[in-house]
């Protein structure tokens, strides 16, 4: 006997819509990953002397040598060590930024700086020695000394096309 | 009038689940990549230095080996604790051990000046740190050495 097919529509199955999840979790995804995105970074080549293993210390330098001084003061203008004291910037004798004027938000933009890059400059050209990389520049920092200084040191000395920096013994004194 | 068959077939549907499927094995590989990666790479504020340039990658060069010091002087290599200063030796590993080690492993006893060290130091950090790693450098014959700067600096 042919059985009576139900007039009665089927009900529709429950389907769950994945879209909006799959929205959320890819934008979830997308907000983390660039979160981590590394900003490109740039380098500054600072070769060290080569004299082998053992115990390799930092080059001996001339009188000639021109020396860029980071040195660290207290108030009173004395050298010091440990905190509390403040960085102190030398080309030579010359003073190009006294004892506290390297701190804050204008240490970088400090006139001191572009002073040191005009004499630098000025030095390599006058440069008639026996370096056949040109004029020989030691960056003699103190122990104490922030290291966005000694870089921004650095940073001047290649602006000025100087292309033997080496950096002075933390031992040594001067 | 009787009904066509075409009407009483299942409409079709495109199941999403094995796109999903792969899309997220995606996603976690690339994620997964990028942390390792970043695994060299420690969080610190980088010096600025406008005269800084994107390292030009030469051929056949070894890629450097990453060292990174922080704002407190602690020394970090591939997400590994080190110390190069006297006062926390025993704290953790010796760096200049440890860089020993590097060099070794890479093969390059031979030639330690070959290896490349890119220093990535804290803007911050005590420049007295960064000179023990150059010591610990110059002790086994590593002299080539990069700063790690942020270009983007003003004069």
């Amino acid at each position: 006997m042919r059985r009576r097919r139900s007039r009665r529509p089927e009900a529709p199955g429950v389907d769950m819509e994945l879209t909006p999840m799959i929205d959320v979790v890819f934008n979830l995804l997308v907000f983390f990953m660039l979160q981590r995105l590394v900003v490109p970074e740039g380098v500054i080549h600072a070769y060290l002397p080569k004299q082998g293993t053992g115990n390799a210390r930092f080059e001996t330098c001339d009188v000639q040598d021109v020396r860029i001084k980071l040195l660290w003061h207290d108030a009173q203008g004395k050298a010091t060590e440990g905190p509390g004291g403040h960085a102190v910037l030398k080309l030579g004798g010359d003073v190009l930024a006294r004892a506290g004027e390297l701190e804050g938000p204008g240490a970088l933009s400090h006139p001191g700086w572009a002073e040191l890059g005009r004499k630098l400059e000025e030095l390599r050209a006058l440069y008639r020695g026996p370096s056949r990389s040109g004029l020989p520049v030691v960056i003699d920092a103190r122990k104490e000394v922030p290291t966005q200084l000694v870089v921004l040191a650095l940073n001047e000395a290649v602006r000025a096309g100087i292309r033997d920096v080496t950096f002075a013994a933390p031992s040594r004194p001067f | 009038m009787r009904r066509s068959r075409v009407e009483d077939l299942p409409e079709p549907r495109r199941d999403l689940t094995p796109m999903i499927d792969v899309v997220f094995l995606l996603i976690v590989f690339f994620m997964v990549a990028t942390e390792l990666t970043n695994l060299e790479l420690e969080e610190l504020a980088l010096p600025r230095a406008d005269q800084a340039r994107e390292p030009a990658p030469e051929l056949g060069q070894v890629p450097p080996l990453v060292i990174n010091v922080l704002e407190d002087g602690e020394v970090r290599v591939r997400g590994r604790r080190l110390t190069s200063d006297p006062a926390r030796r025993g704290q953790a590993p010796w760096f200049s051990d440890h860089l020993r080690t590097e060099v070794a492993v890479a093969g390059r006893e031979d030639d330690a000046s070959r290896l490349e060290v890119t220093l990535r130091v804290d803007k911050d950090a005590e420049f007295g740190a960064v000179q023990r790693v150059f010591e610990a450098c110059c002790e086994h014959g590593v002299i080539k050495t990069r700063l790690a700067a942020d270009p983007s600096g003003e004069r």
